[in-house]
C-alpha cells in the first residue's frame, strides 16, 4: 500500500534563499511524525507547500496515491489534507460555536448554501456539540472567541481542524505557548478523536515530540537531516550537532 | 416564546403599517418619492450584503442597477410594460453583469476591488452613453409604456408606491436569509480569515461570486422597477457617482444592519430634494450629516436605533 503523504524532491527558493532543498519524505496513515529543526529549517515552509499555500520551485506531492500539485489549498483541504496555523488562526468576532460550525459545515458539503440553512445548521450544531463535549473545554459554545484564553483558542482552533475529519492533520506549534498539561491536552484530543488520522506535528518542545511520535524528521538549513524513530534520532551525532546537542540527554 | 414571536412581528408590522399609512394618506408626489426611497433603498440594501457581511466595498453597484433599468426599459419599449417581463429581463441583465463583475473580484480586495468595480462600472456607463441605438445616448429612454400585470395598469403613484413597497419587502426577507444562511456566514468568514477560510477548504472566490450574484440580482430586480417611476432612465442611473452616493446612503443608515439602507436612503433623497429648494449647496449639507454620522454614530442609524432600543 502506497503511504497517505508522499513528498518527493522538494525545493523552494525565495530569491537567492534556499528556504528547501530536495526534501523527500512519506507519512503512513495513523502516523504521528514528528517534523523538528532550528528555526529557519524550512519546517512551516514544507507546510505551506504540502497543503498548497506555496507552489514549490521542484519536486512533487501526493496525496492518498494521487498528485495534488495543481490543487490550490481548498482542494486540498476537501480531501482531508488539513493545517493549523503557527498562530491559532480564529475568527475573533464570532463565537465559538460558529468558529466550530464554520468548519462542520464545509465538512457536510453545506458551505455555501443559500436554501435548506435550517438542516444545514442543525447537522453543524449537532457535530459542533460533540466536538465541544469531545474536547473538555469548559465553555458552553457562546462565548466570543476573542473572550477566550491563549490556550482555549489553540485548542478551538484545532477542534476546528478536526471538524473537518482530516485524513492528514500538519499542527505548526499546536503547544507552542501552553502549559504541559495543556499541550498534554491538546494532542490527548488529536488522537482520541480518530486513530487512524496520521498526524504531522512541528513542535519545539523535545519532550512532546520524543513522547508522542512514531517518527521523527529532523530539517536544518532547507534540508532533510535524518528521518527515523526517536531512538535513532536520538542517538545520531548529526542530529545532536544542529539541533538537540546536550537537549537529547 | 410570546417574546420571540413578538419581536419578530413587530417589525414587520411596523413595516406594513408604513406602507400601508402612506399608501392610504400620502399625495402623488410624495409617493413616487416614498417609492424612488424604497427602490433605491433596496438597491442600498443589497450592496450592504457586499459592504457589510464581505468587507468588499464596490463603486460599481450603480452599474448593476442601472444595467437592470436601461434592459428593463428596453424590454418594456420592445415588449410591452408587462411587470413579470420587466422584472425578468432587467434582474437578468444585473446577473449576467453580476457573475462578470464577480469573476473579475475574485481575487483581488480593498484598493483593487474598488478600482476594479470603478472599471466594470464605467465600461457599462460608456456603454448605456454611447450606444445610441438602443439606449438613447445622453438623452436616455423617454416615452416607456406603464407597467401592467395581466389586465391591471399599474402606473398611478400608489401602485408604483405599493409595488415598490413589496419588492422592498421581498428583497429584505431574501437578504436576511442570506446572511442567516451557510453562504451569509462564509462571506464573514471570508472577510475576517481569508487564510483560515482556505485552510477549511471554503474557496473565497466562489463565495464572492455568489454574494455578487446576490447582491446583483437584488439591486436588478430594484433597478428595473426604477424607470417606471417617471417613465424614463438616463445614462446618471450607471454612473459611478451614483455608487458612491449608494455608499454614501449605507454608511448613513448604518452598515451590516441591511434595514439601515432605506434609511439612509431616506435621508439623502430628503435632503436632496428638500434642501435643494432653497440652496444649491445641498449637498454641503449630506456631507456634514456624513461627517457627524461617521464621528458620532460610527454604525449608522440603523445602530443608534438598536442601542436606543435595547436602552
Amino acid at each position: 500500500m502506497s503511504p497517505l503523504l508522499e513528498i518527493a524532491g522538494i525545493g523552494k527558493s525565495f530569491g537567492a534563499f534556499r528556504a528547501l532543498s530536495d526534501i523527500s519524505l512519506a507519512v503512513e496513515e495513523g502516523e504521528t511524525l514528528g517534523l523538528i529543526g532550528p528555526n529557519g529549517a524550512g519546517k512551516t515552509t514544507l507546510f505551506n507547500v504540502v497543503t498548497g499555500f506555496l507552489r514549490p520551485d521542484s519536486g512533487a506531492v501526493r496525496f492518498a496515491g494521487a498528485p495534488v500539485d495543481r490543487l490550490p489549498p481548498e482542494k486540498r483541504a476537501a480531501l482531508g489534507l488539513v493545517r493549523t496555523f503557527q498562530k491559532a488562526m480564529v475568527f475573533p468576532a464570532l463565537s465559538l460555536r460558529e468558529n466550530l460550525a464554520m468548519a462542520a459545515r464545509q465538512r457536510a458539503g453545506h458551505g455555501l448554501r443559500w436554501l435548506g440553512a435550517r438542516t444545514c445548521h442543525a447537522e453543524a450544531d449537532a457535530k459542533v456539540e460533540r466536538l465541544l463535549a469531545e474536547s473538555g473545554l469548559p465553555r458552553g459554545g457562546g462565548e466570543r472567541m476573542a473572550d477566550l484564553s491563549y490556550g482555549e483558542q489553540r485548542i478551538a482552533d484545532l477542534l476546528m481542524a478536526l471538524a473537518l475529519e482530516p485524513r492528514l492533520l500538519l499542527l505548526d506549534e499546536p503547544t507552542a505557548g501552553l502549559s504541559q498539561a495543556e499541550a498534554e491536552r491538546l494532542l490527548r484530543i488529536v488522537r482520541r478523536h480518530d486513530s487512524r488520522t496520521a498526524l504531522v506535528l512541528i513542535a519545539h518542545d523535545i519532550d512532546i515530540v520524543f513522547g508522542h511520535c512514531d517518527r521523527i524528521a529532523v530539517m536544518h538549513l532547507g534540508r532533510l537531516l535524518r528521518t527515523g524513530t526517536p531512538q535513532a534520532v536520538r542517538a545520531d551525532a548529526a542530529v545532536r550537532a544542529a539541533y538537540l546537542g546536550s537537549l537529547a540527554d | 416564546m410570546r417574546r420571540a414571536l413578538l419581536s419578530r412581528a413587530a417589525p414587520m408590522a411596523a413595516a406594513l403599517l408604513a406602507l400601508a399609512l402612506p399608501a392610504a394618506l400620502a399625495g402623488p408626489f410624495h409617493l413616487r418619492f416614498l417609492a424612488e426611497i424604497l427602490l433605491l433603498g433596496t438597491a442600498v440594501m443589497s450592496l450592504d450584503l457586499l459592504v457589510g457581511s464581505g468587507g468588499l466595498v464596490s463603486l460599481g453597484h450603480a452599474a448593476l442597477f442601472g444595467t437592470a433599468a436601461y434592459a428593463a426599459a428596453v424590454a418594456a419599449l420592445h415588449l410591452g410594460g408587462n411587470l413579470l417581463l420587466v422584472l425578468g429581463a432587467g434582474t437578468g441583465a444585473a446577473l449576467l453583469l453580476a457573475a462578470l463583475m464577480g469573476v473579475a473580484i475574485m481575487r483581488s480586495s480593498h484598493l483593487f476591488l474598488l478600482i476594479l468595480t470603478l472599471l466594470l462600472g464605467q465600461i457599462a456607463w460608456e456603454v448605456a452613453f454611447h450606444w445610441r441605438a438602443v439606449t438613447g445616448g445622453a438623452d436616455g429612454l423617454r416615452g416607456l409604456p406603464p407597467l401592467s400585470l395581466g389586465p391591471w395598469r399599474l402606473d398611478g403613484p400608489r401602485a408604483l408606491f405599493l409595488l415598490a413597497g413589496g419588492l422592498a419587502l421581498a428583497a429584505h426577507a431574501l437578504a436576511r436569509s442570506f446572511v442567516a444562511a451557510p453562504i451569509g456566514r462564509a462571506l464573514v468568514g471570508a472577510r475576517e480569515q481569508p487564510l483560515r477560510m482556505s485552510a477549511l477548504g471554503y474557496s473565497t472566490a466562489r463565495i464572492r461570486l455568489r454574494a455578487m450574484l446576490a447582491a446583483g440580482g437584488i439591486a436588478g430586480a430594484a433597478g428595473s422597477l426604477y424607470p417606471f417611476l417617471n417613465l424614463y432612465v438616463g445614462p446618471q442611473s450607471v454612473h459611478w457617482s451614483l455608487s458612491a452616493t449608494m455608499i454614501i446612503m449605507l454608511v448613513i443608515g448604518g452598515v451590516g444592519s441591511l434595514w439601515g439602507a432605506f434609511l439612509g436612503s431616506a435621508v439623502y433623497l430628503a435632503l436632496q430634494t428638500y434642501v435643494s429648494a432653497y440652496t444649491d449647496r445641498w449637498q454641503l449639507f449630506v456631507g456634514v450629516i456624513f461627517v457627524l454620522i461617521v464621528l458620532l454614530l460610527p454604525h449608522g442609524l440603523a445602530g443608534a436605533a438598536a442601542r436606543w432600543r435595547r436602552g
